[in-house]
C-alpha cells in the first residue's frame, strides 16, 4: 500500500496555512499522529503526510472552522464512538448503508431495530464491502461476524479489515491500523478497509 | 461526559501509584507512577517520575519531573527540570529552568529563559521566544539545542539549531544556525552565526 506523500513545506504552500495552524490542529487531534511520517532527506529529517488524506482533511477543517469550535471538529474527526442510535430505515435514508447491506445485517441479527454506534459502523463496513463489488453476500455476513468477535481486541476501533481469497475460499482478517499484511502470492486481497475511515464517513453523514 | 475527578493526591514522603485520574496532585517528596495519569493541576516540588503518558491542565514544575511517555496539557511552567521522552503538546509552555524533550515540543506559545541547558529534538509552535536569563553572577551561558524549529513568530537567542523555518524570524546574539527558511520577515544580529538563509513563498 504505497501512498503518495506530500512534504510539510509543500502542504503549507499549497493550502496557504502557517506552521502555527498546522501544529495547533495537531494538538487538538484534528490531524492524527500516524499521518506525520518522518523520513530523512538530504536536508535532514523532514515530515511527510499521506497526500490525499491530509489535503481533504485540511480542506474540511478550513471550511468548517468558522462555524464550529476546534473541539467540536476534533470530536467529529476522531474515531471515538459517538453517542447515537439509529434505526435501519434511518441508516438507509442517510445512505450509510444500502438496502442490500441492511438485509445482510438483518440476516445476522433478525431482531435488531435500533443500532448503537458500534452496530452502525459495522453495518457501514458491510455496506462498503458489498459496494466494492468484490465481496459476496455470504462473505459480507462473515465480515460482520468477524468484526463483532474482534472488537474486544480493538476496543478503540483502530483497526483494518481485509478479505483474502484463495482457490475460492475467503478469509477475513482484522488487524491493527499500523500493521503490515503480507499474503500468500497465490491468494488475492479482495477487500480492504480502514474501520476508522468508515467511522469518519459515518460521522460526516450524521452531522 | 466523564465525571469530574475529585481525588487529590499529595505526596510528602515517597509514594507509587499506577496512575488514574486526579483533581490536584502535589508532590513534595518523591513520587512514581507506572500507568497513564490525568489531572487538573500538578505541582512538583520534589521529584516526580512517570513511566507512561501524562495529561495535565496546569503543571508547575519546581522540582524535577521525568515523563516516560507523552506530556499533554494546557499550561506547563518549568522552574526546575523537565524531561520528556515522548512528545510534549501544550498550549503554553514557559520555562525558567532546564528541559529535555526527546520528541516534538508542540505548543501555541513557548517562552524560554535559559537558566539551564535545554534540548529538544523538534519544536513546532505559534510563537517562540528564547531569551537569556537575567545576569546574576558567573558567566555560564546555557544554550537551547534543537534539530528543527518551526513556528510563525520565532525569536531566538543563544540557540543552536539545524533548521529554523517560519514566517517571521529574528535571530539574536549567540545563535548558531545551519539553515533558515523564512516567509515574510527576517532579522539577524551581526554576531550571530547563520550558515544559509533563504526566503520562500511570501
Amino acid at each position: 500500500m504505497e501512498q503518495e506523500l506530500i512534504s510539510k513545506k509543500e502542504l503549507l504552500d499549497l493550502m496557504g496555512i502557517s506552521y502555527g495552524q498546522l501544529y495547533r490542529w495537531k494538538r487538538k487531534d484534528l490531524i492524527p499522529e500516524e499521518w506525520f511520517i518522518r523520513k530523512s532527506t538530504f536536508t535532514g529529517q523532514e515530515t511527510f503526510f499521506p497526500r490525499e488524506k491530509i489535503l481533504s482533511r485540511i480542506e474540511q477543517i478550513k471550511q468548517l472552522k468558522d462555524d464550529l469550535s476546534l473541539d467540536e471538529l476534533a470530536r467529529r474527526f476522531s474515531p471515538d464512538p459517538a453517542d447515537i442510535a439509529l434505526s435501519g430505515e434511518d441508516m438507509v435514508n442517510r445512505s450509510i448503508v444500502s438496502e442490500q447491506a441492511w438485509r445482510v445485517y438483518r440476516l445476522e441479527h433478525p431482531n435488531t431495530k435500533v443500532c448503537s454506534f458500534r452496530d452502525v459502523v459495522f453495518a457501514s463496513v458491510v455496506h462498503r464491502a458489498l459496494a466494492s463489488g468484490n465481496v459476496g453476500l455470504d462473505e459480507a455476513r462473515n465480515a460482520l461476524r468477524t468484526l463483532e468477535q474482534s472488537i474486544t481486541m480493538f476496543s478503540d476501533f483502530r483497526m483494518r479489515i481485509a478479505c483474502v481469497r484463495k482457490l475460492g475460499v475467503s478469509v477475513w482478517v482484522v488487524q491493527g491500523t499500523d500493521g503490515q499484511l503480507v499474503i500468500d502470492p497465490d491468494a488475492k486481497l479482495v477487500f480492504d478497509a480502514d474501520v476508522s475511515e468508515c467511522i469518519e464517513d459515518v460521522k460526516l453523514r450524521l452531522m | 461526559m466523564q465525571a469530574e475527578p475529585v481525588k487529590n493526591w499529595r505526596v510528602m514522603g515517597s509514594s507509587t501509584t499506577s496512575g488514574g485520574s486526579y483533581n490536584h496532585i502535589n508532590v513534595m517528596g518523591e513520587a512514581v507512577t507506572t500507568g497513564d495519569m490525568e489531572c487538573q493541576s500538578l505541582r512538583v516540588m520534589g521529584m516526580f517520575q512517570t513511566h507512561a503518558d501524562v495529561q495535565v491542565g496546569y503543571a508547575n514544575i519546581m522540582g524535577q519531573m521525568d515523563v516516560g511517555g507523552q506530556l499533554r496539557g494546557h499550561r506547563v511552567r518549568v522552574m526546575g527540570e523537565l524531561t520528556v521522552h515522548g512528545d510534549c503538546e501544550v498550549e503554553q509552555f514557559l520555562s525558567r529552568g532546564a528541559f529535555s524533550i526527546d520528541g516534538l515540543l508542540n505548543a501555541g506559545t513557548i517562552d524560554v529563559r535559559l537558566y539551564g541547558p535545554c534540548h529538544v529534538r523538534e519544536i513546532g509552535c505559534g510563537s517562540l521566544r528564547v531569551s537569556l536569563k537575567k545576569p546574576l553572577f558567573g558567566r555560564v551561558r546555557h544554550v537551547l539545542t534543537a534539530d528543527v524549529i518551526e513556528g510563525d513568530d520565532v525569536m531566538l537567542t543563544y540557540t543552536k539549531a539545524h533548521i529554523v523555518r517560519g514566517d517571521r524570524i529574528r535571530i539574536g546574539l549567540g545563535c548558531d544556525i545551519d539553515k533558515i527558511e523564512y516567509k515574510t520577515e527576517y532579522a539577524c544580529h551581526p554576531r550571530a552565526h547563520v550558515a544559509s538563509c533563504e526566503q520562500r513563498g511570501s
